[in-house]
Parts: C-alpha cells; structure tokens; sequence
C-alpha cells in the first residue's frame, strides 16, 4: 500500500478540524487556504454553468 | 559527529496561570503542556510592578528593571507627528537576549514579542508585534506594515500565512461558542473581538511555526497575546457565574476562555513536535490572570484599568537536556529568563542584570560566569540605530488595537495634549517601578512633580503618600490620605455643580424652544448633550444623594501607616468599622491580623490571618503573618510551614526568611536555620535579629559558623539559595506534627514504677521487651533500646505514636522539637537514687562503687538545672513532676494528679494497685 503523504492538502484537511488545521501551523494554514481557493474555484464554475 | 549545539525554544503566553490550567490538565484537556511538565520543571513565575506588558515581556528579554530597559507603558510621544504612538522596540535601551546571542554568532529568530517593532536585524528571522494586525476587512487588502519582518526576503511567505478573521468560518468559531449563530454577529462587537483574537493567535503560529521548519535556528522566541485577550474580553464569563452576568451572556460566552487555553495546548503540541532533543523549552507567562472569586467586579476609571485583573503569578516551565524531571521549582521572577537562557547557551550572565539564574532547574547546574556588562560589548548585536524613525501612519492600527482593549483612552486629537498625557503615564508607571523596588527618594521626586501638574490626581496623591510612608515620614503620609479625601469630595462637588448648570442650560434651551414655538427659531441657542451626560443629568438627584462619605481603600492605607508608627489600637479602631469591597477584605483582615500581632494577641491573629488564606491562599501577606503568630505561640512547624508558604509567593522577602530561620532555630534545625538567616541578610543584610539567632545557634553549633561566613562573603543576590526550600520541604514532610507522653527521671527515680502505673491506667507501653525484670526491677523495665540511641539517631521516635515511651533525664534534651511533648517527670531524693543505682550496679558488677559516688551527685544536679531550662525554653513541652515517695504514700491522690495532667480517663483504681511499697527499699 502506499504511504500517505502527510504534506499532501487532502491528507492534512482531511485529518484535521479546521480549528486543528490553525493549530498544526503554517502547513494547516496553507493546506486550508488551497482547499477554500479550490472550492471557490469550483464554486465560480458552476455559478458560470 | 558535530558538537551537541544547546538551543533554546523561549514561548511566551500573555497572563497565563496556573489556577486555569491545572484544572484543565486534570481533565485531560492540555495533553501537551502535561507532557512538558512531567519530562521537565514548573512553578509560578512572579511579575514585577507595575502589571503592564509590554515593560515586562521587555524584562524578560532582558533581563532588567524597567528603569533600565527603558519600556515603561504602552504609548510614546512622536515627534515626527507630534502625537504619540504605540511604545517601540526603538525604545528599549538595552540589548535584549536575542541581541546577545546575535552578538556571539547564534542564529536567533523572533516572532511578536512585544514590542519589538520595527523587527531588528538580528542573525535569523525577526517578525514584528505589528504583524497579526489586520488593519482592513477582509474585503480590502491588508499589506504588512514597513518594518514588520527582517529579513525582507521573508516578507512575501509571513504576508501569505496571516489568518484574517474574515477568513474564519462557523467550524473554527463553534468550539469556543457553540451557539454563536444566535448572536447578532453585527452588532455585538465581542464576537468580532473574539475572531480577531483567535485570528491573531493562528496568525503568529503559523509564522513561527514555518520559520522553526525552514530556518536553521540555536534560539527561538515566541509570543502569543491570546490568552490574555481572551481573559480581558472574557473572563468575567467564566464559571462560576459572576453576580451581575446575564444568564444569556454567561451561557454564551463561559466556554472561551478554557478554549483559548485549549487551542493554545494544541499549538503547542505541533510546536513541540517541531524540536530536536538538544532544545531546552521555556513556557513563561508575564502574570496571571484573576479567574475565580477574586475577579475585579467594576475597574476604576483610570488607564490601564485592565492591569487590575492581571494576577501576581505567572507560569513558568521547562524541559530539555540537563532539567529536571517532573519536579516543581520556586521563587523563579521575569527577570531570571535571560540569566538562565544565557547559562545554558554557555555565555556569561551581566552583572548589571537584575535576575538570576534559575539553577534550580537543572539537574546539575552549570557554573555561573558573568560579565560587568553586555552593554559594554562593542560589535553588530542586531539593535536598531538610535536615530531610526517610525512611519506614523503605519503605528496608527497598533494605537487602535490598544484602544479596543482598554490599556489606553483614545488619543487626544490635540497631539500636545496626547503626548502631554502619554509623558505623565511613563512618568507615573517609572514611579511605581522605583515604588517597588525600594528605591523611595526617586519615586517621591517622580511623583512630586506629577503632583506638581495634577494636584488632584487620586492615583498619584495615594502613591506619594505610600512613598512618604516607607520613608517614615508619616506625618506627610497621613496628609496626603486627608488631601486625597478631600480632593476626591471637592471634584464631586465640582462634578454635581457643572451637571447642574448643564441641566439648567439645557431646560433654559427647552423653555427657548417652547416659547419660540411655531416662530421663527433664530435666537434660540442649541445644547444637546451626548448620551452619557443625558444620563447624567436624568440622575442628577441620585447622584447628589449618593456623595461619597466613606474612604475605605484610603482607610485601609491609613491603617497601614498607623501600623507602621507602632499604633496598633487606633488603627485597629479604624479597621473594625471599614466597610469594604470583597476584593479588599484581604487587605483589611491581613491589616486587622498585624494589629493583633501587635497587640500581642497571636491566637486572634493566627484566626483572622487563616480567614484570609480560606479567601486566597496565595496572599503572601496573610501567609507570613499566620507563620508570626504561629511561631509567637510556640507552634513552630506550622510557623516553618507557613513561612514556607511565604517564601514560596515571594522569595525576596527578608523578613520572611527570618522568621523561617526563627521557627527552624527554635526546632533545634540549626543548619536549615543557619541557611534562612543567610537568604535573610543576603536580601537584607540590616536584619540585626538574624545576626543575633546566627551567633546563638554558633554558640551551641561552632561547626555551622564556617558555613555561613562561605555564604555572606558572597554577597550577592544572585546565588540561588532556594533549592534549600525543597530541603526544607522534604525535612517536615519527614517531621510530621504529633503528640508524645514521656516518662522520665533520673535511673533508679521510680520511673519503670510510673510505667507500670500507666500501663495499667490503660496506656500501651512503647518497650521492645529486651530488657527483662530482674532483681532491681522485678515487675520489669518498660524500656526500648532504640531510644537509649536518641543523641544518635532519632528515627525511631516516628514510632512511638499513642504509646509511653520512657527515656531517661539525660536523653530529654535530644528530644526534636518536631513532637509536642507530655512529660511525667519522677523526682526522687537524689541521695536515695545514688544510693538505689550504686546497689543496681553492685548487683550487675559493672563497675567500682568506690570510683562512682563521688561525682554522681554534682552531674545529677547539674542534669536536673538543664531540664529545667530546657523546659522553660521549649513550649511544645509541658511537665508534670511526681515525687516517687508521694505516690508510694497516696497512690490514689498521685494516679488522679496524671491523670489530669494527661488529660485522659485512665483507670486509676488499677494504677493505685500496681504501686508495691515493698519494692521501696534504698531508703535514705
């Protein structure tokens, strides 16, 4: 099997609150910062569908 | 492999204590801070004076007193803009540890110290206090401000991790508030303070946290602001419940503050996961925080009011290489940060530092090397030039962000007026700065002219009085507290006789208004007053009934200097009839309890003094009054216990090493009380008692005067003597408090008679049964040999409990004063006894009767004047001599005496009937 990657966005938002994604520091701000632009993101394109 | 470098992770959190988190760790709700505490130190950290953060966040990056540093309040006068600004690292005037390790080659990064902008260009990352600040909605763009990160090149990545809170959603914010989506988010600005508080703290973890992982680093200092803004704005919503909180707003609000202390938990957890094991980490708060019964209801209408609800107490903690595990360490100040962070990295502490090293921490402490001065050290040290200059217009949201906290009023339009009152704040808070330090003469100059400027000023009027009291001279003291009374009436007077000419403008307006009604409205004046003082006006009556009649802080002051001039029954009087607020009772009760003592009254006084501590169990003041009054009742381990307990909350505080050394004297514990009267006349040598109890205890221990004369040659504050403390501790916990009944008298005086008495009134003999009756005792010994070896080794002493124990005169005076003893002392004709004994060891043939006689006599008397002494000099003893031929005589008569004097129903039918006439033989 292969091995999580634990800088990988995913794994980080997913392991943690958003609260703990705060608390793991700079990688958590930045993991939950990607994963906001990237719903928004989806979010803009379906508004445009 | 490379040499094991020494590193240092310095985390700061703003007014954390112990009193939340000790409850939390309990609960299992602070796993990382548990973790620190079990693999490493930690006790309570004491704050200097004045209680204002910024100059003692700077204390403990420096190491030294405000007046040194030069960070004395939370604004400064500009002169580029004539206003002021918020306090700069421009004017601190001292290198601070980053500096020195700079200076010595060390990378060295810094995130939000305050202050510490602009960021100084030290050998690593600096990130500015200015940094977590968002000045914009989140709509807007918010750049950092000039000077917010050194180096430069950091700048793009820091900008990229703030968290705004704009940025925060529903999931971040339920933890702290689960039902938030019931407030009116718009309107209640308690909620944008609260997401403004949590974004802050995010903020500064995320750029300490990617500057720990992409900077190669030997120190790492971090400070968070959060815990203590989350107590300003919160606090009083914690549980219990305050009176006067809304059930709605305490139901609200009462999860934030233990989930402030949470989140912090979990930040530190991921820093901590982020170190090597070379690191030494140091948790310290700057004070702590009132969060239980001793929360200030109202805060008095001052600057920097919120100070009020900071706590003398921080936290402080440690673990790493070298440090101790899981053990508690005392007396540890702000000041001794930087001393201890610079003996760990190896490089000498200055002189001119006003800390120590806290050595207590270590499992072996280093060598302490010091230098005069790092000041004097030439070379780059990554301070700012002193010319450097401040954009203004950047300090602006720094200046706001005071204001929303209530540590300042909103600056004054007028800049000369602004800076007018931000010089009166920095001279007021230097003041009290040389207030608490014992430097009276300057603090008195200080305040003098402010008084000279502000003659009415409460705040400076009570502390010039307090500067006039420890400088005895009372009489100025005194005048001082009826000036202020009488400004303080005068002002009220001068504030109803304005109100009343407002309401009478504005009815003259109204009457105007109505008589032109329908005219033309050219001619009438307008006068609308805001809402506060239309509400003054509405209740103009209530306030004119309510004029203040009753000064109970300043009556409390009054007392004190009283007490001071040795008046203990005037100030008493004035106490009794004080009424006062619950969070001065303290105050009042412990100045009740120095009356008694005074007076001479100590059990009355060990009672109020208690009173106090079932109220707050850290008031020092009460703790060492309670060790006076205990020890002036003879009761000396609990005195020990409480100046321990004293000393404890406030090492330095001779007085309190003193009666330490007093209460350990009187235990006959001569090297423990030689060790306190040191600590004593270390921190002040003019306690002329402590030298007098030191040349008693070398009379009767010649070999402890080397001792101290090692100890007072080195004369120097910064020896860490406390780690006696933990001796000191150790040694009651061995000493336990108990009762024991005795037996004694000279051999042959009729004491294994009074054993046999005892036993049969019911008491169990304390014997091993190794001695066996013989033809001098016949009904048996009732002795133990363990204790015939009581001027060798007391231990089994611990042993004897509710059981009589019978030790012969001479070993009566290496009882341990640790036992409140009940002896039955037989008297015997001292030529009948000689005679008894000189039989006894012709019968054993254990020695020449020839050679014995002869000096028997002389020493037995002799014996007899030490008891007596020892008697009258220990009050933890009370004796009861029997004659041996009376009991013989009147047996019932005697048996009823002991009984009495035991204060026990003993059988005394049977003691009469063990009593054997016939064993009376070696009559004279």
């Amino acid at each position: 099997m292969k091995k999580k990657d634990t800088n990988q966005v995913e794994y980080i938002v997913d392991e943690k609150g958003s609260l703990g994604l705060l608390a793991i520091g700079y990688k958590g701000v930045l993991a939950w910062k990607k994963k906001v632009k990237e719903v928004n993101k989806k979010n803009d394109g379906k508004e445009k569908k | 492999m490379g040499k094991k470098k020494n590193k240092v992770l310095l985390i700061g959190w703003d007014a954390a204590d112990w009193k939340v988190i000790n409850p939390l760790i309990d609960a299992g709700k602070m796993p990382a801070l548990e973790r620190l505490i079990n693999n490493g130190v930690m006790g309570d950290i004491t704050t200097l004076e004045p209680v204002l953060s910024p100059m003692l966040w700077t204390s403990i990056g420096t190491g030294k007193l405000a007046d040194k540093h030069g960070i004395y309040g939370f604004t400064e006068p500009d002169t580029l803009t004539g206003n002021v600004k918020p306090i700069s690292v421009t004017s601190r005037k001292v290198k601070a540890v980053w500096n020195i390790l700079t200076q010595n080659g060390y990378k060295t990064n810094l995130v939000g110290w305050w202050p510490s902008h602009p960021a100084e260009p030290i050998n690593g990352v600096c990130v500015s206090n200015f940094y977590q600040r968002a000045s914009k909605p989140i709509s807007e763009p918010w750049p950092m401000v000039n000077g917010t990160v050194h180096p430069h090149n950091m700048g793009e990545i820091m900008e990229e991790l703030r968290v705004h809170p704009g940025e925060l959603t529903e999931a971040h914010i339920l933890p702290f508030i689960p039902n938030a989506a019931k407030i009116d988010q718009k309107k209640d600005k308690r909620y944008t303070g609260f997401m403004k508080i949590l974004a802050d703290t995010a903020t500064i973890h995320a750029a300490s946290t990617y500057i720990m992982d992409n900077t190669d680093w030997d120190f790492m200092g971090i400070y968070f602001d959060g815990i203590d803004h989350f107590g300003h704005g919160f606090m009083k919503y914690h549980p219990p419940q305050l009176p006067g909180i809304e059930d709605d707003d305490f139901e609200m609000y009462k999860d934030i503050v233990n989930g402030g202390y949470m989140f912090h938990d979990m930040m530190l957890d991921a820093t901590l996961s982020m170190i090597d094991e070379d690191t030494t980490v140091i948790l310290v708060s700057d004070h702590g925080f009132h969060s239980d019964h001793l929360r200030p209801g109202a805060l008095p209408k001052e600057p920097a009011a919120p100070a009020y609800e900071h706590r003398k107490y921080g936290i402080f903690a440690a673990m790493g290489p070298g440090i101790k595990k899981d053990e508690l360490v005392f007396g540890t100040s702000l000041l001794d940060i930087t001393p201890t962070i610079l003996n760990i990295m190896g490089l000498p502490v200055g002189d001119d530092m006003d800390g120590k090293v806290q050595s207590q921490i270590f499992e072996q402490a280093k060598p302490i090397e010091t230098i005069p001065s790092w000041e004097d050290i030439e070379g780059f040290c990554g301070m700012h030039p002193k010319d450097l200059q401040q954009d203004p217009v950047e300090a602006k949201a720094a200046l706001d962000q005071l204001v929303e906290l209530g540590y300042i009023d909103k600056p004054e339009a007028n800049g000369e007026l602004a800076q007018k009152k931000s010089v009166k704040e920095l001279q007021y808070n230097l003041a009290r700065v040389y207030l608490s330090t014992d430097r009276y003469k300057d603090a008195i100059k200080i305040l003098e002219d402010l008084i000279g400027i502000y003659p009415n000023e409460t705040r400076f009027l009570i502390r010039l009085s307090q500067s006039y009291q420890r400088t005895r001279d009372y009489e100025k003291a005194h005048e001082l507290i009826k000036r202020t009374k009488k400004s303080t009436i005068d002002s009220y007077d001068k504030m109803i006789a304005d109100l009343k000419l407002k309401k009478a403008k504005l009815e003259k307006v109204e009457k105007d208004k109505l008589k032109k009604k329908g005219t033309s409205k050219k001619g009438v004046k307008s006068f609308k007053p805001n809402k506060k003082l239309q509400d003054r006006i509405d209740n103009l009556e209530f306030l004119e009934q309510n004029k203040p009649k009753e000064f109970p802080s300043l009556d409390l002051i009054e007392a004190s200097i009283l007490l001071d001039q040795n008046k203990p029954l005037k100030a008493l009087e004035l106490l009794e009839k004080v009424m006062v607020m619950p969070n001065l009772l303290p105050q009042k009760h412990v100045s009740i309890g120095r009356c008694l003592l005074l007076l001479n009254r100590f059990k009355d006084a060990e009672n109020e003094f208690k009173q106090v501590l079932l109220f707050d169990a850290d008031d020092v003041g009460a703790n060492h009054g309670l060790a006076v009054s205990l020890l002036r009742q003879q009761k000396f381990e609990e005195s020990v216990e409480a100046s321990l307990n004293t000393i404890a909350l406030a090492y330095s505080f001779p007085t309190a090493h003193y009666h330490l050394g007093e209460g350990l004297f009187k235990m006959k514990e001569y090297e423990s009380a030689v060790h306190a009267l040191n600590v004593c006349l270390q921190l002040d040598p003019k306690v002329g008692e402590a030298r007098k109890i030191l040349l008693e205890i070398f009379d009767i221990r010649p070999d402890l005067a080397q001792l101290t004369s090692l100890v007072t040659s080195n004369n120097n504050f910064k020896i860490d003597p406390s780690v006696e403390i933990e001796q000191q501790k150790e040694l009651l916990k061995q000493n336990a408090l108990g009762d024991m009944l005795v037996v004694s008298g000279l051999p042959r005086s009729g004491t294994s008679m009074m054993m046999q008495m005892l036993v049969a009134g019911g008491i169990e003999p304390f014997t091993d049964d190794k001695r066996t009756p013989d033809e001098s005792n016949p009904k048996g010994y009732y002795e133990h040999e363990e204790i015939k070896k009581l001027d060798r080794d007391k231990s089994i002493l611990k042993d004897v409990g509710n059981k009589v124990v019978k030790i012969i005169s001479h070993l009566l005076l290496k009882l341990p004063a640790r036992f409140n003893y009940k002896v039955v002392f037989m008297i015997r004709d001292i030529d009948e006894v000689v005679q008894s004994q000189h039989v006894m060891l012709e019968h054993n043939k254990r020695i020449n009767p020839k050679t014995y006689v002869s000096s028997i006599k002389e020493n037995f008397k002799k014996n007899f004047t030490n008891i007596d002494t020892w008697v009258k000099r220990n009050h933890n003893v009370e004796i009861l001599y029997v004659n041996y031929t009376a009991v013989l005589n009147n047996p019932k008569q005697e048996a009823e005496k002991i009984s009495k004097f035991l204060n026990k129903k003993l059988d005394v039918k049977a003691m009469t009937e063990v009593v054997d006439k016939t064993l009376y033989r070696n009559r004279i």
